[in-house]
């Protein structure tokens, strides 16, 4: 994964969710893509250090005229962390090559994960970010395979690990963002000649189009 | 654990009251309860009315508010003042304690230490002046581009970032279209940046 590293990004999120990022307000689901696309993305890092510089000049200029807290609280404070146990370090570090937000959902590389099959050269991984708002998984397309042409209701986030994809004329990268909102027709393929894989969101259900996803849709949870 | 001897060093005096960065620093270095107290005084009222302000009830919000302060003196040896200011990472901190806590009934938690370290990592291949002043500078930048804003502006950035509230509610609360509110928050946010390729954002 740590291939195209020198890749500057293309297709990056819009500032929106990068605000709603730094601000806490994405559901589990779009934060954990927009989270690693901000690892994976150096301008987006850098959009995101400066919306946490912000947030740190609203905490300053915050009216608390009439918020206090209890007056014990800080006597609290001292007595919790003069019972503080030195705690040793339990837990392995994770080595695996994954960018920092993704990391902690997996325990093996991408290629070693048992993936599900959808169709011919399609899989998915669904991933448990412990939430039931919208859904998240990492998807697998060969080379030369699409993905059947879709629409959503809601918004998809497809966040490229490795390889690539297009998407008419849009061809994403490492690190690239595809935000698709609203109704929208489109049908992903893998782009060149390796495997794609994707870290993609949904806020709805997809709908098969095409004629042939039509007819798969009642049988494939896609 | 005692009370260090270095609360009453010479050092300590030389700190001024408002130099909140060198007072956390010296909370991530010697523990020193005295420079804890004064950033508690300051910080707690505003953090507990930031999150009274993203919806959070009083109760919750003082409970949530004392977590943020023991995280900050736990943590604190992950602070570097040469990457942020103090306000940036306390409200980084007070930022995850909130998602955790609305994520309260999920088995997820925020890594918020990873999420600390990584916070302002400087890049080396940086074409852009903004990006290579210190947080410090940043924030005086985007608190005097603030002022400049007219008012309806930049009380749409507070609305959107602060208090929680997505384009759509602030356009029903403001009553006008969504489109109008996204352009204007936009239009805002780069008067607010001005030092970012247009293309990033």
């Amino acid at each position: 994964m740590i291939e195209d590293q020198n890749y500057k990004q293309k297709h990056i999120a819009p500032q929106s969710y990068f605000m709603d990022y730094v601000a806490g307000n994405l559901v589990p689901s779009e934060h954990l893509v927009i989270g690693t696309h901000i690892d994976m993305c150096n301008s987006a890092q850098k959009a995101v250090n400066q919306l946490y510089s912000l947030g740190g000049c609203l905490l300053e200029e915050t009216d608390c005229q009439d918020v206090s807290v209890k007056s014990t609280m800080m006597d609290d404070i001292f007595t919790i962390i003069d019972s503080d146990q030195e705690q040793p370090e339990t837990h392995e570090p994770n080595t695996l090559s994954y960018p920092r937000s993704l990391k902690r959902f997996l325990n093996k590389e991408l290629e070693n994960l048992e993936w599900e099959k959808l169709m011919n050269g399609v899989y998915h991984f669904p991933l448990d970010v412990g939430c039931d708002h919208g859904r998240v998984r990492l998807m697998m397309i060969e080379p030369e395979r699409a993905v059947p042409e879709h629409e959503h209701e809601g918004t998809e986030l497809t966040l490229v690990l490795k390889g690539g994809f297009q998407d008419g004329d849009a061809i994403y990268h490492h690190g690239d963002i595809a935000v698709i909102t609203g109704h929208h027709q489109h049908q992903p393929a893998a782009y060149g000649r390796d495997v794609c894989f994707c870290l993609a969101s949904n806020q709805s259900r997809i709908k098969m189009t095409s004629w042939w996803g039509r007819l798969l849709n009642p049988f494939i949870d896609f | 654990m005692p009370f260090m001897e270095q609360t009453t060093s010479k050092k300590d005096q030389e700190i001024a009251e408002d130099d909140f960065d060198a007072h956390l620093e010296q909370v991530a270095l010697t523990k020193n309860r005295a420079s804890f107290s004064i950033l508690f005084s300051y910080y707690a009222p505003r953090v507990k009315s930031f999150l009274m302000n993203n919806k959070i009830d009083p109760n919750l919000a003082e409970e949530i508010t004392q977590d943020v302060f023991l995280t900050l003196w736990r943590k604190a040896n992950l602070y570097d003042s040469s990457k942020a200011s103090a306000s940036t990472w306390i409200f980084t901190i007070a930022r995850n304690k909130r998602i955790d806590f609305i994520r309260k009934h999920s088995r997820m938690s925020y890594e918020e230490d990873e999420q600390l370290l990584s916070l302002h990592d400087k890049s080396d291949d940086s074409d852009n002046a903004f990006d290579i002043l210190d947080d410090k500078e940043k924030q005086k930048m985007i608190k005097a581009a603030l002022k400049e804003l007219p008012k309806e502006q930049s009380s749409l950035i507070k609305m959107s970032f602060f208090d929680n509230k997505s384009h759509s509610e602030i356009a029903k609360e403001i009553q006008l279209p969504l489109g109008t509110v996204k352009s204007r928050i936009r239009l805002a946010m780069n008067k607010l940046r001005g030092f970012i390729d247009e293309d990033v954002l």
